[in-house]
């Protein structure tokens, strides 16, 4: 059975699936294996801290990455390590 | 009198340079995590990088307060028939000013640290702890030493915190950790303890220093070495 992923990795998978596209929020949910309501919550969260950006068209919603979103991903194995050494 | 000032000194400049050490070792810490935290925005590692703000500081206050003590020091060295000639109001205001911040500081540090690991996101509640912990200042003459005992309440607690992590995730590198807690819970114990230069003085500072050796490794072993790996 597959190890229940923390939030880091939840927020890795969804930036990882959204870098260089612009992405359908069902896709996003499909794509990095979310339910509704938590591909929701987290791409709300995503919003607010500038990881990503909201663009609306004819077609609808879609996401793409930010410069701070790269940076996230860039350095990913950095917080990792930082939070396996100190607990957090 | 010349070698009671002479070892007196020699005492004070070895613990100035011990706090000078715990104050770069906590400042590094905490300006790692909150560059971490810049990058991660998890707000267990905004509270690690307030507390260990907060701890440094606390060193930075003890560094200051020691240093008017080498003073005092010096000035009884030259006043005649061993009486400390005009009490220097300014220089007692200022010592009893960073005497308590320190401690402050100190205690509101494993605050924090506290409160990130209680897992709970209630400002009220944080404000409340502070006010229960900041009690005994207010209202006893030892409240100084009831802090260092309530810091060691609060370092029990993280202890128990990181015990657990250790039981979920069976990572050596949480022993190392762990054992940096367990040292510090030892030396602010044995702080309380610590009226005056005795031998809980001299423990605590070594205890302490171990502590904060332990964590520099962990911080040590936190930065990643090598060429980054660019993903996106």
């Amino acid at each position: 059975m597959a190890r229940k992923r923390n939030r880091l990795e939840i927020i890795y998978d969804i930036l990882k699936v959204i870098a260089g596209k612009k992405m359908k929020p069902t896709h996003i949910m499909y794509k990095s294996n979310l339910s509704h309501t938590l591909m929701k919550e987290y791409i709300e969260e995503l919003k607010q801290k500038e990881l990503i950006k909201e663009e609306l068209n004819k077609k609808g919603k879609t996401y793409s990455i930010t410069i701070k979103g790269r940076n996230y991903l860039n350095e990913y194995h950095r917080i990792l390590r930082f939070t396996e050494s100190f607990g957090i | 009198m010349v070698l009671l000032s002479q070892l007196l000194n020699n005492l004070f400049v070895h613990t100035l340079f011990l706090e000078f050490i715990f104050f770069s070792i906590t400042f590094l810490v905490s300006l790692y995590s909150f560059k971490i935290y810049k990058i991660s925005f998890k707000r267990e590692i905004k509270l690690f990088a307030i507390s260990f703000l907060l701890i440094s500081l606390s060193y930075l206050s003890l560094i200051i307060l020691n240093t008017t003590t080498i003073f005092d020091v010096w000035n009884l060295l030259i006043v005649s028939n061993n009486k400390f000639i005009g009490n220097n109001i300014f220089s007692l205001i200022i010592s009893s000013f960073f005497k308590y911040s320190q401690i402050l500081l100190f205690s509101s540090g494993l605050l924090v640290l506290t409160y990130m690991t209680l897992g709970i996101e209630n400002k009220k509640t944080l404000f409340l702890l502070f006010l229960l912990v900041i009690l005994p200042l207010l209202v006893r003459e030892s409240g100084i030493s009831l802090l260092y005992f309530s810091s060691s309440i609060m370092l029990l607690f993280i202890i128990v915190y990181y015990i657990n992590i250790y039981r979920i995730t069976k990572q050596i590198r949480m022993l190392l950790i762990l054992a940096a807690f367990v040292t510090l819970f030892l030396g602010t114990f044995n702080f309380v303890f610590a009226k005056s230069i005795n031998f809980y003085f001299i423990a605590a500072h070594i205890l302490t220093l171990v502590a904060y050796t332990l964590i520099l490794i962990s911080l040590l072993h936190a930065i990643p070495h090598g060429k980054k790996k660019k993903q996106a």
